[in-house]
């Protein structure tokens, strides 16, 4: 007999880019589909990923790290609210849902969360933005992939 | 003098002593509210400390500490000393030894308790410094006791081989003569870096550049272990200020950690390392290393960058990382870690590009 398979957190990970948008509607069939909770989470990169120069005024470490950390929340708060704008009319009250804004490297972010949460299912866009368009150079679909401890899925939306 | 001037002279005397104490001075009620505090107190901690629980200020906590000197000075009217963490307005954390003894009213009970909060910070990190130097001199002792040993049946090998003419023996003994020369190498730079604080000698140099180079020492080396070393080099990344000798030793201690990470795994039978230099995003570059090898579980992740930690065995003496971490943090870089078990590990080294505002020199 085969075991059906059975879900309870799945993680879609978002830039808005078009692979993104593909990656939410696969996300949300399959949350909808398991009765699973969506977790809808947006990685910005740190305002000042390394905690230094910032401020042109000098200012201690313990300074620029507490700045550099006050500008990041107020960047988490309102992109938060961006995320909630584009996702929660269309999650409704058809599947238990939560946002998450992290700043940090997106890799490291999402396989953290996906730790720290249970999650069993990792839905993110292939490509994301166009380089030029994306604020870090970091190949996140296919670092989640390989050092994720569930499973993956990237999805590249079709083409038009 | 009048005996009332007196008193008011040794009250003001008692105070400015109090007061000039280096350390926190404060009387408690049995409800653990601070009834008086002196200067130095006051000048850390703020001045609206009075009839605020203790817990509070010193630990911002809002429930009483599980162990309290004060609270057993109450109960059994005895003096109590006990080590605590404390955790200041700015939020450094100080450790300190605090000291509780009783204040007596007319019938002899415990009225309020005084309490007395020296900073061993200094001391306790003294103690830390020596009890790692000990450690580190009986395990670096051990290593360079193998290396040696090994240095010595290599050049035995090779003396062998002279004597019989039999050049292919002495390329073995002086292969595992260079071996042991190249550990040797290794540890006591490592040893060097660890030692003290050292300041970067900035340069304007090519990241690529830097990573080639680094790369390069390690390419007979792989060859030789079977590992394919792979070097992706961003082109575009541009010249950044960095201190060349301590970016290379960072690269050296990552690569050669994957390189062993890679023979020691025998699950797979190709291994590869990888060598990257990237943009990170519009104001960062990042170095990363990466490797198919087999990967760290969570206790080896916690304890990565701590001193002497090493999953080698014998062949390993922690210090690689901490040298790594030492280094990252003198440029004001960060290090990301990704790692699964059966798939292999990636450390990812930031620094900013321009380096122009930043206090290195």
């Amino acid at each position: 007999m085969v075991s059906q398979l059975k879900y309870q957190n799945i993680l879609l990970c978002t830039d808005y880019s078009k692979d993104a948008e593909a990656a939410f509607i696969h996300a949300f069939d399959q949350a909808n589909k398991y009765g699973a909770k969506l977790h809808i989470m947006n990685v910005i990169p740190s305002v000042n990923p390394c905690g230094v120069d910032i401020f042109k005024k000098p200012l201690s470490k313990s300074e620029i790290k507490k700045e550099s950390d006050k500008i990041d929340e107020n960047h988490r708060i309102q992109e938060l609210g961006a995320l909630k704008k584009v996702y929660h009319e269309r999650c409704g009250h058809t599947i238990d849902h939560e946002f998450i804004i992290k700043v940090g490297s997106p890799d490291v972010e999402i396989i953290m969360y996906s730790e720290k949460n249970d999650i069993e299912m990792i839905i993110l866009g292939t490509g994301g933005h166009h380089e030029t368009k994306r604020r870090t150079y970091v190949k996140t679909a296919a670092n989640v992939s390989k050092y994720a401890n569930c499973q993956v899925i990237s999805i590249g939306s079709p083409k038009q | 003098m009048s005996d009332s001037n007196n008193t008011e002279l040794m009250d003001l005397t008692f105070k400015s002593i109090i007061d000039a104490l280096p350390c926190y001075i404060m009387i408690q009620d049995p409800e653990f509210n601070i009834l008086f505090a002196n200067h130095k107190f006051k000048s850390d901690f703020g001045d609206d400390i009075i009839n605020v629980s203790c817990y509070s200020v010193l630990k911002g906590s809002r429930s009483q500490c599980t162990e309290c000197p004060v609270r057993e000075t109450f109960k059994d009217k005895k003096v109590h000393i006990s080590e605590e963490i404390i955790r200041l307005s700015d939020g450094t954390i100080i450790e300190m030894i605090a000291y509780s003894a009783p204040l007596f009213d007319v019938v002899g009970n415990v009225k309020a308790c005084i309490k007395l909060l020296v900073n061993v910070g200094t001391i306790k990190d003294t103690h830390r410094e020596l009890v790692t130097l000990g450690q580190s001199i009986a395990l670096l002792s051990h290593d360079i006791k193998n290396i040696l040993e090994g240095l010595q049946g290599g050049a035995y090998v090779v003396e062998e081989g002279i004597k019989d003419k039999d050049m292919e023996l002495s390329g073995k003994g002086w292969d595992i003569v260079k071996k042991n020369i190249t550990e040797i190498t290794g540890i006591t730079q490592n040893i060097l870096y660890s030692a003290k604080e050292r300041k970067p000698k900035i340069k304007n140099v090519s990241p690529g550049d830097v990573a080639r180079q680094t790369g390069q020492l390690f390419a007979e080396k792989s060859s030789y272990m079977g590992i394919q070393l792979l070097l992706q080099l961003n082109p575009k990344v541009p010249h950044v200020k960095l201190d060349p000798t301590g970016i290379s030793r960072m690269l050296g201690n990552l690569i050669w950690n994957s390189l062993q990470a890679c023979q020691k795994n025998t699950e797979r039978n190709s291994h590869m390392v990888y060598v990257r230099v990237d943009f990170y995003d519009n104001r960062h570059f990042m170095f990363e290393v990466e490797d198919n090898a087999s990967g760290m579980d969570k206790d080896t992740m916690k304890n990565l960058f701590k001193e002497f930690f090493s999953t080698k065995g014998n062949s390993g003496t922690g210090l690689g990382l901490m040298v790594v971490e030492r280094i990252v943090r003198s440029h004001h870089g960060k290090i990301d870690v990704l790692t699964k078990p059966g798939k292999g590990s990636l450390f990812r080294i930031i620094f900013k590009l321009d380096h122009k505002k930043l206090d290195l020199v």
